[in-house]
């Protein structure tokens, strides 16, 4: 390809899943995955991962820390399909069983710099009471088929779902030949972390 | 060099290729390091490209028939999943007994054929292929930490399992429950598959044997020299990474005895054939073309067109939303708001409506005050038309007026404030919060009948809030006129500007002068004298403004946020 | 002409008196605009928040537009709905907000409200559940019609939306 007009751009991103807030679960592992649309295509690093199993601090704050390195680069023609990034938590119940404990999704930061990300984590949760008893009791929770479904707008409208903890992200967004492409995505953050400001109903 | 450079760094490297992974080739060089080694130390790659003619014209001989020195060193060029067998296998598997699978079997005959073809070409340097038992093993007993009693978790062991799964089955699987969103009772096998990356991988350990000269076939003297895993994504992890041009790894064994720890350096190098030049020129321009295409496509998809101003005029379009009023003394609050253009040089389409009045919303408690949403959208654009640079003032910015009103439960209304903001100079987002006051008579009765029986003072002109459209004077005063201060509006205002004078200046620009600094390279007659002069004007006008007027009345009335 | 992505999310809603909220969303634009890819309306999963009183939706955004002029920038609207354990549902709110001009990331809270109705239908909603509708969603993004509503304050919504712009310099136009 001529340097002079690109036909590509480059989206690089670096970070980790830093850490998880679920204040009625404990030793829980993470998996990620990213979703992203026809025209894009990882060029390098991994696009799937999955974290040890972490439990929480004794002390106040009770973190949950999995630390986990996230490093990939995409290709694409068309910011159509930005990458969005799939979590899905996991953890024993009361019986040892595996069950879910959260689903997730966040589109990548589009500015380059450094983001944190803190997202709601929810779960698909029966309407009758007597399913979810029995949910409970056998220790089989309601699971997506597939937890990439979490990043599609359709299809979700007949779900409901229960909201019942949050995990943080960390990336640092590098972009190449945006500009080249005429592309304009605003201002670099340079103050470093700028977090999207916390609804009051976040735990602190 | 005198000293050889060890690489200390094992981590492992992540790769993607799109080839296929058979077309894969390591070349693995294994040497023990004795005191002459240090002296006479080579650069890796010299030595290997030596020792490549040397291993292609040597015959293949037996392992037994060698001087001990030559068996010091070795090097192997390794295909993907290429069976190499060590010296304990030949040993077990010559004994038909040993062997119980059919796997068992087929080395079995391989190394039959071996024997009688000359023996193995590999004396040191072996491998376990992703069908050995051992990748399975190795998979999860593993230490990862220095804890004696590390028992592989539960997530280790399942993910041992999930990975070994062939594509085909998870195929099946997947389109058999596509339909459904939410799997209610999720079974054992579901679970196994989902909490964990199920991704098709094969592994292939690449081992050595370093037992002591002539004492080969200890499983006790088997190390890992490298792993390597690929995917069904193309993804291929080696760890550690190949050598390149860092110094070799080394690798230190510990024997009971003195004589029997040894060190040995080794490096791992990428040999796979490349592509044909031609071939690689041809993939180049198939992508090319057809990234290129693809562009053009999209493009035809956007088209070309795009609607412009008159040359020298400034268009101001905004987007905006009347979002909220707060800490009104009465419920059920509603605004009327208009925008007036400065009489000189700005204009606006004749169809356009420069007002609006929202709907009455009752309020809603947020911590000490009562809120009212509205949500209420507008926009309007206007253009500004330089025509005269040298004019005497600067020119004017368009300014929002917003008047507060309340309905009680007889739908009558009372005004519950005034205000005013200049709108922006700047394109982006604002957020303005206007802080409001009403006109207020004094006593007692006249606040009775603003309760009971509604309505109040106005002011007959509403651009009375800043100055007066009326006003020709040079001094402003309102003295003699009681006010209270009341709540706020919040107003969100998205701007944008657009002009042919935008087009040519360069970001650099963009960030060191002002929007009317911009316009004005328009006629070409503009010198800094005139801009400073204008400038030292307008100041002189703010002084003299300032000095006759009471300090609060000043101030604008809008905050920026 | 030039090209307008707008990919986020509608993450949730606060300050709602019901749970189990869900929102429909729709994004309207004027003659100018032309949709490339991406779905214009939508409906998130209804959410019952164990922790605190946020919904959240996760609902992502993802579209691609191309225009040949600024008038009708594209608005979004959105209608809150809450859902009961019959699988009933009531009005919560209607919000509207315009989609920043400026690229970048944005944070928008966008405040709700609803039709308030006589006092006997304010009184039977406080009771029975139901209340008045719009007839037609577009009062929700137009302010034409507002002026003969009168309607009580909802909830918020929150929404993260990037924006990336196209080409708008090659036009002279700044945002």
């Amino acid at each position: 390809m001529a340097a002079a007009s690109p036909s590509v751009f480059l989206l690089m991103i670096t970070g980790q899943v830093e850490s998880a807030q679920f204040p009625e679960y404990d030793d829980l592992y993470c998996k990620y995955c990213f979703v992203y649309g026809q025209d894009w295509a990882p060029t390098a690093g991994l696009e799937e991962g999955i974290s040890q199993i972490a439990s929480k601090s004794q002390d106040v704050r009770q973190a949950l820390v999995w630390n986990f390195p996230i490093d990939v680069t995409f290709k694409s023609t068309n910011p159509y399909g930005w990458p969005q990034i799939v979590l899905s938590v996991y953890g024993p119940d009361v019986f040892g069983n595996d069950v879910v404990r959260g689903y997730g999704a966040v589109h990548v930061p589009l500015s380059p710099g450094r983001h944190k990300r803190t997202i709601p984590m929810f779960v698909p949760e029966s309407t009758s009471t007597l399913q979810k008893f029995t949910s409970w009791f056998m220790g089989r929770r309601p699971e997506y088929t597939d937890p990439k479904v979490v990043a599609q707008g359709e299809g979700r409208e007949v779900t409901r779902v229960r909201s019942q903890g949050f995990v943080t992200l960390l990336f640092n967004v590098v972009t190449k030949d945006m500009k080249k492409l005429g592309y304009d995505t605003g201002p670099v953050d340079t103050q470093g972390v700028l977090g999207p400001s916390l609804p009051q109903g976040n735990p602190q | 060099m005198a000293e050889a450079v060890w690489s200390t760094d094992t981590g492992e490297a992540v790769y993607r290729s799109r080839d296929p992974v058979r077309n894969l080739r390591l070349r693995v060089h294994l040497q023990r390091i004795t005191s002459s080694n240090f002296l006479h130390y080579q650069p890796a790659a010299q030595m290997g490209k030596d020792l490549i003619d040397l291993a292609t014209f040597r015959p293949p001989q037996a392992a037994s028939g060698h001087r001990p020195d030559e068996e010091e060193e070795e090097e192997v060029v390794i295909g993907w999943q290429e069976k190499l067998f060590s010296q304990f296998e030949v040993d077990l598997y010559q004994n038909e007994s040993a062997c119980q699978s059919p796997l068992d079997h087929q080395y079995r005959q391989e190394i039959l054929k071996l024997e009688n073809s000359g023996g193995r070409k590999n004396r040191r340097i072996f491998t376990y292929t992703d069908s050995d038992r051992y990748t399975d093993l190795e998979e999860y007993c593993q230490k990862i930490t220095t804890s004696a009693s590390e028992v592989p978790s539960f997530l280790a062991e399942r993910m041992a399992n999930v990975r070994r799964r062939r594509q085909d089955r998870r195929g099946v699987e997947g389109s058999k429950l596509k339909s459904r969103i939410v799997t209610w009772e999720p079974s054992e096998d579901f679970i196994k598959n989902n909490h964990a990356i199920n991704t098709p991988l094969q592994t292939m350990y690449i081992m050595a044997d370093l037992g002591p000269y002539g004492k080969l076939g200890y499983k006790v003297h088997e190390h890992v020299l490298c792993i390597l895993k690929v995917d069904s994504n193309g993804v291929i992890t080696v760890k550690p990474d190949f050598t390149g041009i860092k110094g070799p790894y080394r690798i230190e064994t510990e024997g009971e005895k003195q004589e029997h720890t040894s060190a040995w350096k080794y490096t791992i190098d990428n040999v796979s054939s490349l592509a044909q030049p031609e071939e690689e020129e041809r993939e180049q321009r198939v992508f090319k073309d057809l990234y290129g295409r693809h562009k053009e496509y999209l493009s035809s998809l956007v088209g070309t067109d795009f609607e412009m101003i008159a040359p020298g005029a400034l268009r101001l379009f905004v987007n905006g939303e009347v979002v909220s009023a707060q800490g009104y003394e009465y419920d059920n609050l509603y605004v009327h708001f208009f925008v007036e253009l400065p009489a000189a040089n700005w204009s606006s389409p004749p169809f356009q409506q420069l007002s609006g009045v929202t709907q009455a919303c009752a309020t809603k408690s947020l911590g000490m005050d009562k809120v009212a949403y509205f949500s209420f959208p507008f926009t309007f654009e206007a253009f500004f038309l330089h025509e005269d640079e040298s004019a005497e003032s600067l020119p004017e910015w368009p300014v929002l007026y917003c008047k507060v009103l309340s309905l009680d439960f007889w739908q009558r209304y009372r005004v519950e404030g005034y205000g005013a903001v200049v709108l922006p100079a700047t394109p982006g987002s604002h957020t303005l919060t206007v802080s409001t006051w009403r006109p207020m008579e004094l006593g007692l009765v006249a606040e009775l009948r603003r309760f009971f029986i509604g309505g109040s003072l106005e002011l007959e002109d509403p651009s009375y809030v800043r100055i007066p459209g009326t006003f020709k004077g040079e001094r402003l005063s309102r003295f003699g006129f009681r006010t209270e201060t009341t709540g706020t509006v919040t107003f969100r205002l998205h701007c944008l500007q657009q002009s042919r004078a935008f087009m040519e200046s360069n970001s650099l620009q963009k960030q060191m002068r002002s929007v009317l600094d911009r316009l004005e390279g328009f006629s070409q007659q503009s010198s800094t004298h005139n801009v400073l002069e204008a400038f030292r004007r307008a100041r002189r006008r703010m002084q003299e403004a300032r000095e006759s007027l009471p300090q609060d009345l000043v101030s604008p009335t809008g905050t920026l946020t | 002409m030039a090209e307008v992505h707008v990919i986020g999310q509608i993450i949730g809603a606060t300050g709602f008196s019901e749970s189990s909220l869900f929102c429909k969303w729709g994004i309207h634009t004027g003659a100018a605009w032309k949709l490339l890819s991406g779905v214009r309306e939508g409906q998130t999963q209804v959410d019952t928040p164990q922790i605190g009183d946020m919904a959240y939706w996760s609902h992502p955004i993802d579209l691609h537009f191309a225009t040949k002029g600024l008038q009708g920038w594209p608005r979004l609207h959105l209608q809150v709905w809450s859902q009961d354990s019959f699988g009933r549902c009531q009005l919560a709110g209607y919000g509207f907000c315009h989609v920043p001009s400026s690229p970048g990331t944005h944070q928008l809270d966008c405040p709700t409200w609803r039709p308030l109705g006589s006092w006997r239908e304010q009184l039977a909603r406080a009771f029975v559940g139901g209340g008045p509708q719009l007839l037609h969603a577009d009062t929700i993004y137009s302010g034409a019609d507002r002026y003969r509503l009168h309607t009580a304050a909802g909830g918020t919504v929150h929404l993260g939306i990037g924006l990336l712009l196209r080409h708008f310099d090659r036009y002279g136009v700044e945002c």
